[in-house]
């Protein structure tokens, strides 16, 4: 008996599902164990550990095993994308608009004293860690946010804890991560959203083992100095990115990966993202243009 | 005061002519060593000049006829290991990336049941949303 936990946690919907019967007090914990996390990792709470690195730049700081493993992550991101996932283009997003909760956005009270021009992107490399003292160092002007980084982080991470009961998913904000196949031997019937028709699926995808994850410019836009903006923000320019790729789905083996290969298929436009789903083996993927076509790579036929 | 001309009108007869055969004597042997000179010099200046001429022309060949251009007169046969690019003339082809053929995807077809009984998917992925 399938038994499934929906809450609102980092600002998107969070999902729990294990396939036993007796896992309800675990899943009841899970919005708990979120809180602590997103308090460590959000950098729109003053108070987080995060934010206080920061405002810390230009001094070594011992930082807590959470924030440590998503740094990990987001260096991990940063390296198999070759630089097109960057914890560092916090600036260049609040520069774009991006400086408070998308609710807060989405109410259309906008910050319009901006310019267009771009704000660089410091690089990933110029962040000093030591892992023995588990301390950063970040440079001065530079601060972090892991992004989507984070919720594939507590997807694949808030999974890990309930295969301890049995076949679980869970998803962060549509970052989903499973442990194997479901109780009954099948795969994880995992829809994907029609960013064009909220609330109809452009298809399902059914998922074995692993991880998929969506990233798209198709939610968090908004109007600034006269223009739609987004929070995907190409690392090369500084400024949102400029691509025919609306969504970008990609299914790999952890929801970490998937997170940081949706981003930047997204990022690189849907030649150059396709030639890269169809190289590396780890991955396949479903892309959503602006015309309305959807693409598919090689792989992809073995989770339709 | 005498003059030069005085003096050769002074000179006449025998005397005269044997001190004219003396002078041309002289004369001749005069030409003889210059010839000599002259021939010795030519013969040791073109012997070691054509020795020096052979050493620049060594290093003029050296300077001129680098192996690889050698190579390039006298073809040879060469086994191009992968990726490796032949140049004949101008700059290098870039390397272009060939977009892989976009695999429009057919309409959804459900190929299995979603779990514990309930219908549609167990969870959506969609771009991160409120």
């Amino acid at each position: 008996m399938t038994q499934q936990l929906d809450f609102k946690a980092m600002g998107c919907r969070m999902r729990g599902v294990i396939d036993t019967e007796d896992a309800a007090p675990l899943l009841q914990s899970m919005p708990a164990r979120i809180e602590e996390w997103e308090q460590i990792l959000s950098r729109f709470r003053p108070d987080s550990e995060l934010c206080e690195l920061n405002q810390r730049a230009g001094i070594q700081v011992v930082v807590s095993q959470v924030l440590w493993d998503v740094f990990e992550a987001s260096r991990l991101s940063e390296a198999e994308t070759r630089g097109l996932v960057n914890p560092l283009t916090m600036d260049a997003l609040i520069h774009a608009g991006y400086d408070r909760t998308f609710d807060e956005l989405a109410s259309g009270d906008v910050d319009t004293v901006v310019g267009s021009t771009a704000v660089p992107v410091p690089a990933l490399q110029d962040v000093l860690s030591d892992p023995e003292q588990q301390t950063l160092k970040l440079p001065l002007g530079a601060r972090l946010d892991f992004g989507g980084v984070a919720k594939g982080w507590v997807a694949q991470h808030a999974m890990m804890m309930l295969r301890e009961y049995g076949p679980s998913l869970f998803s962060a904000g549509g970052d989903i991560a499973v442990s194997g196949l479901r109780g009954d031997g099948e795969p994880w019937e995992i829809g994907v959203e029609d960013p064009f028709h909220p609330g109809r699926y452009l298809r399902s995808l059914y998922l074995p083992s692993g991880a998929v994850a969506t990233s798209g410019k198709d939610y968090r836009r908004w109007m600034h100095s006269g223009s739609l903006q987004h929070h995907i923000i190409d690392p090369r320019s500084g400024l949102p990115a400029e691509t025919d790729v609306v969504t970008a789905t990609v299914i790999a083996p952890d929801a970490i990966l998937a997170e940081a290969f949706a981003k930047a298929i997204l990022i690189s436009g849907s030649e150059a993202g396709l030639v890269w789903l169809d190289h590396d083996e780890r991955l396949a993927g479903l892309l959503l243009l602006e015309n309305g076509m959807q693409v598919g790579s090689r792989r992809l036929i073995e989770y339709v | 005061m005498l003059n030069k001309s005085s003096v050769s009108t002074v000179v006449t007869g025998p005397t005269a002519r044997t001190l004219v055969s003396k002078s041309r004597a002289r004369t001749d042997v005069q030409w003889i060593i210059s010839s000599v000179s002259i021939a010795i010099t030519l013969g040791l200046w073109g012997l070691f000049a054509s020795d020096a001429k052979k050493v620049a022309g060594v290093a003029a060949q050296v300077t001129i006829a680098p192996p690889d251009q050698a190579v390039a007169t006298q073809p040879q046969v060469q086994t191009l290991l992968p990726g490796q690019v032949l140049l004949f003339e101008g700059t290098a082809p870039q390397p272009q990336v060939q977009p892989a053929q976009p695999q429009t995807i057919a309409p959804a077809k459900p190929r299995h049941k979603s779990g514990g009984g309930s219908s549609g998917p167990a969870a959506s992925t969609g771009s991160s949303h409120p």
